[in-house]
């Protein structure tokens, strides 16, 4: 067996590419590693920008509930943001530090956690949306009758609601057809590792 | 003027590129999709260079990193790999001059290894690059007593799938 094994192996080994300009290829990934820089600071400036601009463009020195329902927004907004880099765009995935085994382990975490991002803290996210816009609406309509601001109140927390939700099932769903085969799958391997 | 990154990852492509090549192509049977794992390999070892810290041996720490690119690539091979801006034209190469009896016997020992289980066929593919088994065991997770078991095993398997020049 082992001299078959040995040619085998000679067989093996006999398979090479060929040379491709390594230049031209360090040189796209620089552009790939800028490209991904860039996104990155884009997604950490964004956050803080919108949050800068809702606090210029309203009043929330005129009105405590103003001021309130901006650090809701903004606390909401910092949390999922977090969420996201935690969840996503981390540049180091440990591929270099983990064996297999512990490697899938990881993996299979943090898709788990990508799910449990959209099943469950998008939720909250939308509970703390709509608790800081009802709370501005609530001072911005107080000149407004009762029936008026009931309604504009209702109209305002269902549409978000709905949205929200539409959106969410929707993620959750592509997430079903992407995240769920692969999980299963590496969850697979780690089972087959004791065969 | 390069930079030491860029001398670093030349070298370690020079010296590596050949069995990462026969790694892809171990994991996955369409060249299109090899090229791709190749890629998203390379990717990963250029974004990681800068952490390496001689904490281990630099062939061990590279395997890692294929190994672990490699086996969740297959899990997610219908989903599109993360892609690097690449130039054209950077095909992987088809084996040079093979004989057709040896193109055959190449192409049985692909499909042989495909068929194995994902640990196997890191096993398998580490194994014919004559990896010793403390480093088999470092990049699989498993102690190296249960890769001896599974070695022999894989062996034969592979060996019988085969069965070259008809011993």
């Amino acid at each position: 067996m082992e001299n078959n094994f040995e040619d085998i192996q000679k067989l093996w080994q006999a398979q090479k590419p060929i040379d491709f300009d390594i230049n031209s290829l360090m040189e796209g990934l620089r552009k790939t590693e800028v490209k991904q820089r860039r996104e990155m600071i884009f997604m950490m400036l964004i956050t803080p920008l919108t949050i800068g601009f809702l606090f210029w463009s309203m009043p929330w020195r005129e009105s405590i509930g103003i001021a309130i329902s901006l650090y809701i927004i903004a606390f909401a907004m910092i949390w999922v943001l977090g969420l996201t880099l935690r969840s996503k765009v981390r540049k180091n995935d440990s591929s270099e530090r983990f064996s297999n085994s512990d490697y899938l382990k990881a993996h299979i975490k943090k898709l788990n956690f990508r799910y449990e991002i959209a099943r469950k803290h998008m939720y909250a996210y939308t509970f703390l949306l709509i608790l800081a816009l009802n709370i501005s609406y609530y001072i911005l309509l107080e000149p407004l009758n009762v029936i008026s601001r009931v309604g504009i109140h209702l109209t305002l927390t269902l549409a978000i609601l709905g949205f929200m939700h539409w959106q969410i099932k929707r993620k959750v769903k592509k997430y079903d057809k992407e995240l769920k085969p692969m999980i299963e799958q590496m969850k697979g391997m780690l089972e087959r590792k004791g065969d | 003027m390069k930079h030491r990154k860029d001398l670093e990852f030349e070298n370690l492509y020079k010296t590596h590129k050949d069995k990462i090549f026969r790694l892809c192509l171990g994991f996955v049977k369409d060249r299109e999709l090899a090229h791709d794992l190749f890629q998203e390999i390379l990717i990963k070892i250029w974004r990681h260079l800068d952490s390496f810290r001689s904490e281990s041996e630099l062939s061990t720490w590279i395997y890692r990193i294929a190994y672990n690119t490699a086996i969740t690539f297959s899990a997610k091979e219908k989903k599109k790999p993360e892609q690097a801006e690449l130039p054209n034209g950077m095909d992987l190469a088809e084996p040079e001059n093979n004989s057709l009896e040896q193109e055959l016997q190449i192409k049985k020992l692909y499909e042989a290894i495909s068929s194995l289980a994902e640990t196997d066929r890191v096993i398998a593919t580490l194994l014919l690059e004559n990896t010793p088994y403390k480093t088999i065991a470092e990049i699989t997770g498993i102690t190296e007593n249960y890769v001896a078991v599974k070695v022999n095993r894989i062996k034969a398997s592979l060996t019988q799938l085969l069965n070259p020049y008809g011993k």
